[in-house]
């Protein structure tokens, strides 16, 4: 049954291209990206909404196969639609708000994502790996910053002073290349890891998923569904997912005593999942299209940055499924190296943004492993007393709520930077409930004012390439006039107004702020500043900054 | 026993002895271990304090 494709999704080969190179031509690229996974991808259009040319290379000729990620998180998408493919991924994926956990046959647990109808964006949205990736191939295709090499594997790599060697294996032979930064986006078994010698650091898990993709003709509405020992597989743990065009992922965890090559035959493996399907009342005819295993990790180098070669997505970090961090993580670990990257190579930051990356994002990936490994306790006890204590919560859950916190799935959620070096001092006296610096922009519907008209749109529609200074309108301070006046010097910084109404605002951009909610929320009142980042994370609060103050916390701010 | 557990008057341990062991007959054999588990969840968590309940958990696991 595991055939060379999945069948739900028609594959695009990719053919060949000789470049320049193979014609002796020898320049030094900005950026070449190792792996045309999704970070890789990501990494590349992150890189060309800044302004840099990149080279993608891979190995393969096509996307990924099946039954990998499913669950993009909002943050994700908010990423992407600043680079490109957001929109199309929103319209085509499966939204959903809500799951339900079970033990044996009784639910235990129900989580409730807060979402309004007004959103940009659903918490959590759900697509094949293999669909996802193809939009951002069309975008990287259809982007003259960015060459994306197929059938192109990188075999050896050397770093100098100036810039990085690569040594790149195709159909028609080798070719050397020069870069002065690579992005290593080549996956869990990143060669170039095992090049520089650095190791993945972590814990591995015993327990074993089978993974599988079916085919279900069904009503049933998309949520994220868990069964601890249900009946129809005592023992075993199943999660249920929706995937777009009648595609459900079923997983299933082994029992330590079932042989995983035996479980993937489909004498066995069809009538595990008609036991599951009979037991939960799934009528509809089915079939399997694509099953594989699994084993979670959380694995980690240490540093993510070692000169001129930067670790993004798996081949920096793995991270257990459960929480859907992996996928999710990589994309904000390319946006957040795109724009560092981008501006040290153009001059308007300095290198050390770069180490920036790294502590920021190794402190991400931490997060994502403290997180990860409370959702292992459930998903794959790492013992027999973490089993017992795991079902010992689960009953309980049937009739006390006060245990039920435990048996939360703990997605992901966007990272908080609060102990970077770009942060300046938070000036204002942050109250509960404000933003702290660090934090990611939140994304509510509002109304805009662009190019003199007024639209609906959303607040990260206000967010570019570079940085913003959020003010209020008119504010007599100084703050105001200020943020223009370095606007002015061509620092990358543009003022953005907060009104309360729409009939206050002046020139340039503003969004409406009626109830003053949103000021509430970041700190911005009269006489404050807050700056934010090209990755949408604030880094400073200013009272009544003057030029100076200004200057230096983007200076701050740059590295 | 020493640090911040406390420990009760033989009479009221009476008393707990015997109600635990009628809770776990009751139980039944097939169910002691999710059971004891249930009611060491329910415990710790009433106790609510990280360092008795380690400290318990350190008792009860010598001489084992
Ligand atoms: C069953 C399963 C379910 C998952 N579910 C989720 C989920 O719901 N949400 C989530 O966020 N994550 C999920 N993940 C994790 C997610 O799939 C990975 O984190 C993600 O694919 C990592 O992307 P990447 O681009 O870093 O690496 P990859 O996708 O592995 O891409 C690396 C690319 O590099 C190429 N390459 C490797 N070496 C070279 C070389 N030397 N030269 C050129 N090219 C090279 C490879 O061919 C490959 O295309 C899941 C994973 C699995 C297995």
């Amino acid at each position: 049954m595991t055939q060379e494709n999945p069948p739900y999704f028609e594959y695009t080969h990719y053919p060949f291209v000789r470049p320049p190179e193979m014609s002796g031509q020898r320049e030094t690229r900005p950026v070449v990206i190792v792996g045309a996974g999704p970070v890789g991808l990501t990494a590349a259009l992150s890189l060309a909404h800044f302004g840099i040319e990149t080279i993608v290379l891979e190995i393969r000729d096509c996307v990924s196969d099946g039954s990998r990620a499913t669950c993009i998180s909002r943050r994700s998408l908010e990423i992407l639609d600043h680079v490109g493919p957001g929109p199309a991924i929103t319209a085509k994926g499966i939204w959903w708000y809500s799951g339900s956990t079970f033990f044996r046959d009784k639910k235990v647990f129900s989580l409730e994502m807060a979402h309004s109808n007004t959103d940009k964006h659903p918490p959590f949205l759900n697509m094949q790996q293999c669909v996802f990736e193809q939009f951002l191939v069309d975008a990287c295709l259809a982007n003259e910053r960015i060459d994306l090499r197929w059938l192109s594997k990188v075999i050896d790599l050397t770093q100098h002073d100036e810039a990085v060697a690569l040594e790149v294996e195709t159909p028609e032979g080798t070719y050397p290349l020069e870069a002065q930064y690579v992005a290593a986006a080549d996956g869990a078994h990143s060669g170039i890891r095992q090049k520089l010698g650095l190791r993945f650091e972590g814990t591995s898990y015993e327990g074993r998923y089978l993974i599988t993709d079916i085919e279900l003709e069904t009503d049933t509405p998309a949520e994220r569904r868990v069964w601890f020992d249900p009946p129809s597989n005592p023992r075993s743990t199943i999660i249920m997912h929706c995937q777009p065009d009648n595609i459900w992922r079923f997983d299933c965890q082994l029992r330590p005593e079932e042989d995983e090559q035996a479980e993937l035959d489909p004498e066995r493996l069809i009538p595990r999942v008609q036991r599951h399907l009979d037991d939960i009342g799934e009528t509809g005819a089915w079939q399997p299209v694509w099953s594989s295993l699994y084993k979670a990790h959380c694995l980690t180098i240490e540093s993510y940055r070692h000169n001129r070669v930067c670790f993004i997505g798996d081949a920096a970090h793995l991270v257990p499924i459960f929480g859907v961090r992996g996928l999710n993580s990589g994309v904000e670990d390319a946006f957040n190296l795109g724009w560092k990257l981008a501006y040290a190579l153009r001059g308007i930051g300095s290198e050390k943004l770069l180490d920036s990356f790294d502590t920021e994002r190794v402190a991400a990936t931490h997060e994502n492993h403290r997180q990860a490994t409370k959702s292992t306790w459930f998903m794959t006890p790492p013992g027999q007393g973490f089993t017992l204590m795991r079902d010992a919560v689960l009953s309980l859950a049937i009739s006390q709520p006060w245990v039920r916190g435990l048996i939360n799935p703990r997605q992901a959620a966007p990272f908080a930077y609060t102990d970077s070096a770009l942060n300046g001092r938070d000036q204002a006296e942050p109250t509960d409930g404000m933003l702290p610096l660090g934090g990611v922009l939140p994304n509510p519907m509002v109304r805009l004012k662009a190019n003199g008209a007024w639209t609906d749109g959303h607040l990260l529609d206000v967010t570019g390439a570079g940085f913003v200074g959020l003010v209020k309108e008119g504010d007599p301070s100084g703050a105001d006039e200020n943020v223009g006046a370095i606007a002015d010097e061509g620092l990358p910084v543009r003022r953005v107004a907060l009104v309360s109404d729409e009939s206050g605002a002046s020139d340039g951009t503003a969004v409406c702020d009626p109830t003053g909610a949103l000021g509430e929320l970041l700190g911005v009142s009269s006489g404050i500043l807050v700056l934010i980042r090209p990755d949408d994370h604030i880094c400073a609060r200013l009272v009544r900054p003057d030029l100076s103050a200004l200057r230096n916390a983007l200076d701050t701010a740059l590295g | 026993m020493s640090g911040k557990l406390n420990e009760a008057d033989t009479e009221t341990l009476e008393v707990l002895f015997r109600m635990l062991s009628q809770a776990i007959e009751e139980a039944g054999a097939d169910k002691e271990r999710l059971y004891l588990a249930k009611l060491s969840m329910v415990m710790a968590s009433h106790i609510g304090d990280v360092d008795v309940v380690r400290e318990a958990t350190t008792v009860a696991l010598q001489d084992l």
